[in-house]
């Protein structure tokens, strides 16, 4: 047990992670989270089927920010996200290809995640779990308890969403 | 003022139209919206739709933030803690012995092999001994009203006891009967029912 364990934290923490990073906006509460899925995970694994671990994950790492979320004020919770967001690129810098590119990119990511972080639920977690993390539909249909079908459309109307929101910041800063 | 069911109709109906007109849209939006996701989905290029294309870059876009890792420090966090929440040798070796347990009474107490020897009940006896103690007491009120009719008419000897089975039981008990000098059968006295016929010979129950 303590081998598929380990084999799990190896495979989805850093999923559990990236979720709760960016619903949370924070390195510090994003680490607690996945630490307390993790070893509910632990206590709960005999009775967990094989296949069914990434769903309970998500679930459980999802409904623990949303709560964490409820319980902090929303603004201060955006301003960490900036300031986290800085220290996260910069830790991602030695990817970058060149100094001017990057600090585009990073600009563009900030943008990306500050909208994504005010997105209203499900549709920031359905963005995450599909588009970033390119999860399966099944996989996020257990996860957010909906349907496929209702997995896909909502994806798309968040998706249009997101950019409506990209734009109208674009807008304002041409403005 | 109340307004009559019919008045009602027309507005319910109205309702119903556009309740399904409304319905039908958003199923077609529904649809409409499966439909361009599913076209996102399997397409490898660009789109031509410029909307869809925008969408497509977005999502493309979105692809690139991830993959994240656990931090290190994180994982040696959450494998130390979960090792810590092992449970106990002893904790293991009780619930065994429990199962071991509760295994071998199941099997102790599994129907088949000798069957149970069927046990009749103090109570169950003494509801039959009342029983037959009735059926015998009503047989004999019976018999004593068909000596009373016969009285004078016929002799132990017309009765053909002899052909029955068990006469020598059933004489003594008829015999009173038909010898005036004991008082007559009008008057049975415990001496006239000499308990020959009986199904049980035990004490009735309380």
């Amino acid at each position: 047990m303590k081998r598929r364990f380990e084999h799990l934290v190896d495979e989805h923490g850093g999923r559990l992670y990236q979720l709760a990073r960016l619903l949370l906006g924070r390195d510090d509460e994003a680490e607690d989270v996945v630490q307390d899925s993790l070893v509910k995970l632990w206590r709960h694994l005999p009775g967990l089927r094989a296949g069914q671990e990434l769903a309970w994950l998500m679930t459980c790492t999802r409904n623990a920010c949303l709560d964490v979320l409820r319980g902090k004020n929303r603004k201060r919770a955006l301003l960490w996200l900036v300031a986290g967001d800085q220290r996260a690129v910069a830790g991602d810098a030695g990817d970058e290809p060149a100094p001017e590119a990057s600090l585009a990119r990073d600009e563009r990511v900030r943008a990306l995640r500050s909208a994504l972080a005010a997105m209203p639920e499900p549709g920031r977690s359905l963005l995450i779990l599909r588009d970033i993390q390119e999860l399966d539909v099944a996989t996020v249909a257990r996860t957010l308890e909906l349907s496929e079908n209702q997995v896909k459309v909502y994806t798309f109307r968040a998706r249009r969403a997101l950019r409506a929101r990209l734009e109208e910041k674009q807008h304002e800063q041409v403005a | 003022m109340n307004k009559s069911p019919e008045s009602r109709e027309p507005e319910n109906r109205d309702s119903d139209d556009r309740g399904r007109k409304g319905s039908e849209r958003t199923d077609a939006r529904f649809a409409a919206d499966l439909a361009s996701e599913a076209s996102l989905e399997r397409s490898r290029t660009r789109p031509d739709d410029p909307e869809l294309a925008a969408d497509w870059d977005l999502m493309q876009e979105l692809r690139g933030l991830g993959p994240m890792r656990l931090p290190a420090a994180a994982r040696a966090r959450v494998v130390q803690v979960a090792r810590s929440h092992r449970r106990a040798p002893w904790f293991l070796a009780a619930a065994a012995a429990m199962v071991a347990a509760f295994v071998i009474a199941v099997v102790w107490q599994a129907p088949g092999g000798r069957p149970a020897p069927a046990e009749v009940s103090g109570q169950a006896l003494g509801e039959l001994r009342l029983a037959l103690n009735t059926i015998q007491d009503a047989g004999r009120r019976s018999l004593d009203m068909a000596a009373r009719g016969m009285t004078g008419k016929l002799t132990v000897a017309d009765l053909g006891l002899d052909t029955l089975p068990f006469a020598d039981r059933v004489r003594p008990v008829l015999q009173p009967f038909f010898e005036p000098s004991r008082g007559g059968p009008n008057e049975p006295s415990p001496e006239n029912h000499p308990q020959d016929i009986e199904f049980a010979t035990e004490e009735k129950p309380r």
